[in-house]
């Protein structure tokens, strides 16, 4: 019991270097966090909760496992596990050859539009005009839209996730959306 | 592969209920002790690797014949060489 208080009690930073070597540490760590990846995940597979159930449970136990090796570089242990999360959804994806549809909320398809300066952002027609065009662009460049536009993440957060500079993720957006700009206009 | 589809219905939020249901550490413990365990079989037991085993072995038999051959004859020209 004092021991379940004690871990309770810990800093994130604190409980990581625990769970190095105890599994009820990495437990705490799986409670504190749960919540944050079950909603990436399922926003990213559209709303599917078994998948989404799934990825997350695959996500933990290959940070359980890789954990000795993780490193504090600044950000939250919770970007770490985004990032398990987002290449176990690509992995799905690759795995998947039939096309799998994800939906996306009207509301950030039009912030996207607005972002991007294109006139009459709440025209249906529109709307789908881009998402076609979003759906032709490669995986890769679909993830940082994603990220940044449809799950709502800093650049921080961006950057903390695939391991590059804010400065970087900021400069691979910006050329993907020139690119989408010249396609609508 | 996947495609966007707009959702003009609802907001894409797990229910708190939703959240529940998958949250479950046991799960996670238990695909990692199915991860990292090492396996029950002792590796000579599995028949792949015994197969492999196997012919490592054999190679390494016939290599062996093979210089066995190859020395007597050595032998044997010495010997005639005493002849002489």
């Amino acid at each position: 019991m004092i021991k379940k208080r004690k871990l309770t009690q810990l800093t994130e930073s604190q409980l990581i270097e625990t769970a190095k070597q105890s599994e009820k540490a990495f437990g705490e760590l799986y409670k504190r966090n749960f919540d944050k990846i079950f909603r990436f995940a399922f926003k990213r597979l559209g709303g599917n909760e078994a998948l989404a159930g799934d990825i997350t449970q695959q996500t933990f136990i290959k940070a359980f496992a890789a954990i000795g090796k993780y490193e504090d570089k600044g950000y939250a242990f919770s970007t770490w596990l985004i990032r398990i999360a987002q290449n176990e959804i690509n992995q799905f994806f690759r795995k998947n050859k039939k096309v799998y549809t994800v939906e996306v909320e009207e509301k950030h398809v039009v912030s996207f539009m607005d972002f991007m300066d294109i006139d009459e952002s709440d025209n249906q027609d529109k709307q789908e005009q881009l998402v076609e065009i979003l759906n032709n662009l490669k995986q890769e460049y679909l993830d940082l839209i994603e990220l940044r536009f449809f799950q709502q993440k800093s650049f921080r957060e961006i950057a903390s996730i695939y391991a590059i500079s804010e400065a970087n993720a900021k400069m691979r957006l910006y050329r993907i959306i020139e690119k989408i700009k010249k396609e609508v206009y | 592969m996947r495609k966007f589809k707009i959702n003009r219905k609802s907001e894409i939020e797990p229910s708190e209920e939703q959240l529940k249901k998958y949250k479950d550490f046991a799960t996670v413990s238990h695909g990692y002790k199915r991860l990292t365990k090492r396996p029950k079989k002792p590796l000579y037991k599995d028949p792949k690797l015994f197969l492999i085993l196997f012919l490592l072995g054999l190679i390494a038999f016939l290599v062996f014949l093979e210089n066995e051959e190859e020395t007597p004859t050595t032998n044997e020209t010495q010997v005639e060489e005493s002849y002489e």
